[in-house]
């Protein structure tokens, strides 16, 4: 039973990260409708971008998060400056090439800089056990699951009650109705991508923060495709909900479906199988859209 | 007329490379090889993204079934490796098609997560499988004897590359002059429309992906065989990618594209070790620097010459044809 618990627990906790950077993605599709498959590098590079100011300038562990989420800014900015508000109105295969590019760049100064190898990330939250009642939860893992959820009402939040959230709002649901009311299309697309950096970047120094640094960090922000089509690409709480979702059936899957089966590494790959499905059953997901991408 | 200069052009290229690499070192015929092999991959997967327009995150994957199932055909059934080569090919045709029947509701970003979940599930039955593929140790692959000719020389086996790739080629361009060639194009551009003239859309996609395929599954056995070793690292996401970028940069939906970015694709990575090499002996860093580079160049190719080099050997040729006074017809 403990151990059914604390799958569930890890789960949830790695599920909210999900949900986070899932958030971040849904975002700029919504905006844009660019999907970002460098989603998982800006993760990974806000993670090294972290530890690096923290080795060099030495300073506590939240200034160093709030300067790393200044430089997600200003990479955000840079990418849809340069590259992606160039290609607007280009073919989405275009796009998304676009998109790998960027983060094959990305990967390339991770690995020039920071080397292949596996880094530990200097222990900010202690790894030690608060008794919960009913389960023993590590200090590290309720803080990230608290920081998530914190970033994600936040963003909520910001929408809900923000001038620049409702024009964003605007722009998702009609991006033509949108431009001839006078919103500035490009300031808008410029948010989304910063939004969706920073996310990423709070996502991956909580992922680095659990399971080390390393270029393998990458993977997680893939993760977050099954999530974002689980939940409909388009919707918002689709994206949260379902982030839990996969999070959950993944640390289900990697602690039991081992001993049912005999394979090694399912876990990981779980979210995958269900992403297939998802998109031979219901494409537009539990609450996506339905006129969406249809042929 | 510059469709019999292109004719002409392309006998003496092959006739060219046929001998030429006779005649070469090593290190050079190993490069030719794997551009001859990445060119025939190309070709299928630039029919799926260039010709019908449908992306996958997955051709590296699909290289390994077919490099697998044939190497598993050959040493653990002894089929004749003719066949062996023509069977993995079906094989990887049938587990693409598999993969791309979510196709027949999905199009752009949809169908690039599919092919993406397709990469991820199928280099992970690579490492369960170890009756297959050896797991991480990878497993051995004989060079081929064919009808009674021995290609375990690698100048013969080159060869052997280069005819299949040729074939391919002609195949290549007989399909996109067929009905089913122009379907893939109808489907491409309007596929509502393409459905009201009574193209079965379903099933062209189908076959799309089912030819891309079946390149990838061929190529992939080749492959194998011309390493005489297949790891399951050779079809990694990575791979995958690389391929996309080198239809992006040869250039979509066309024949010279796929051949222009395999060279593309085999030959910059070298030219940049050289000139690495030129300037630092710290062979740490060329692997970064490798694949920044890599990343620049299909960025930079997206933003400046979306039409890739086809597009740019095009105008080259055409400026050639003019100042030459043979032809004086414009074609794109």
């Amino acid at each position: 039973m403990d151990y059914f618990l604390g799958l569930i627990i890890n789960g949830i906790v790695v599920g909210s990260i999900y949900s986070m950077v899932a958030l971040g993605l849904v975002l700029i599709y919504k905006a844009t409708e660019v999907v970002n498959f460098a989603q998982g590098e800006l993760l990974m590079i806000g993670a090294y971008i972290c530890l690096e100011i923290i080795h060099v300038t030495g300073m506590p562990f939240l200034v160093s998060f709030l300067m790393t989420m200044g430089f997600m800014v200003i990479l955000a900015l840079a990418i849809e400056r340069l590259v992606l508000r160039r290609m607007m109105g280009a073919h989405a295969l275009a796009v998304i090439m676009a998109t790998i590019g960027i983060g094959i760049i990305l990967r390339a100064v991770v690995l020039g800089v920071w080397g292949a190898t596996s880094i530990p990330f200097p222990e900010v939250f202690p790894r030690q056990g608060i008794d919960l009642g009913v389960v023993t939860v590590s200090q590290l893992y309720l803080w990230s699951f608290i920081l998530s959820l914190a970033f994600m009402a936040m963003f909520g939040a910001f929408f809900k009650f923000t001038r620049v959230g409702l024009v964003m709002r605007a722009t998702a649901s009609s991006r033509k109705a949108a431009e001839s009311m006078g919103v500035p299309l490009t300031k808008i697309f410029a948010i989304a991508w910063i939004i969706s950096a920073v996310v990423s970047g709070v996502g991956g120094v909580l992922t680095g923060n659990i399971a080390g640094l390393s270029p393998e960090l990458s993977f997680y922000g893939v993760k977050v495709f099954p999530a974002v089509i689980l939940g409909g690409l388009d919707s918002i709480v689709g994206a949260t909900i379902s982030g839990v979702i996969i999070g959950v059936l993944e640390n289900l899957g990697g602690g039991y479906l081992k001993d049912l089966t005999g394979l090694h590494g399912l876990g990981p790959v779980a979210p995958f199988f269900i992403l297939v499905a998802i998109l031979w059953v219901r494409p537009t997901g539990l609450f996506g859209r339905k006129d969406i991408e249809k042929l | 007329m510059a469709d019999r200069f292109d004719r002409v052009g392309a006998v003496a290229l092959i006739a060219c490379l046929a001998v030429a690499s006779q005649f070469m070192g090593d290190y050079h015929l190993a490069l030719l090889t794997q551009i001859t092999i990445f060119a025939l991959s190309a070709m299928g997967l630039n029919m799926l993204l260039g010709n019908t327009g449908m992306i996958s995150i997955a051709h590296a994957a699909f290289m390994g079934v077919g490099a697998f199932s044939s190497a598993y055909l050959i040493q653990n059934l002894g089929l004749p490796a003719l066949a062996a080569i023509l069977l993995a090919g079906l094989i990887t045709s049938v587990v693409g098609m598999v993969f791309g029947l979510p196709s027949l509701r999905l199009k752009g970003v949809y169908l690039a997560m599919a092919s993406f979940a397709a990469q991820i599930i199928l280099y992970w039955a690579f490492e369960q499988s170890r009756w297959l593929t050896g797991g991480q140790d990878g497993r051995f692959a004989e060079r081929p004897v064919m009808l009674g000719i021995s290609f375990m020389d690698s100048h013969r086996f080159y060869l052997l590359a280069l005819a299949i790739a040729v074939l391919g080629a002609v195949a290549n361009l007989n399909i996109e002059r067929s009905r089913l060639g122009r379907a893939f194009n109808a489907v491409r551009d309007r596929s509502q429309a393409a459905e009201m003239m009574g193209v079965n859309v379903f099933r062209t996609k189908m076959a799309s992906f089912g030819l891309a395929t079946f390149y990838a599954g061929v190529a992939g056995a080749l492959f194998g065989q011309y390493l005489e070793f297949v790891a399951i690292q050779a079809f990694s996401l990575s791979v995958s990618i690389q391929f996309l970028a080198l239809v992006i940069i040869g250039g979509l939906g066309s024949l010279a594209g796929s051949v222009l970015g395999a060279a593309f694709i085999v030959l910059v990575p070298e030219i940049l070790d050289t000139t690495i090499l030129m300037f630092s002996h710290n062979t740490g860093e060329m692997a970064p620097i490798r694949l920044g580079v890599f990343g620049l160049i299909v960025v930079v190719f997206l933003l400046f010459e979306p039409q890739g080099l086809a597009r740019a050997w095009n105008r080259t040729r055409q400026w050639a044809l003019n100042h030459t006074g043979k032809g004086s017809q414009t074609r794109s």
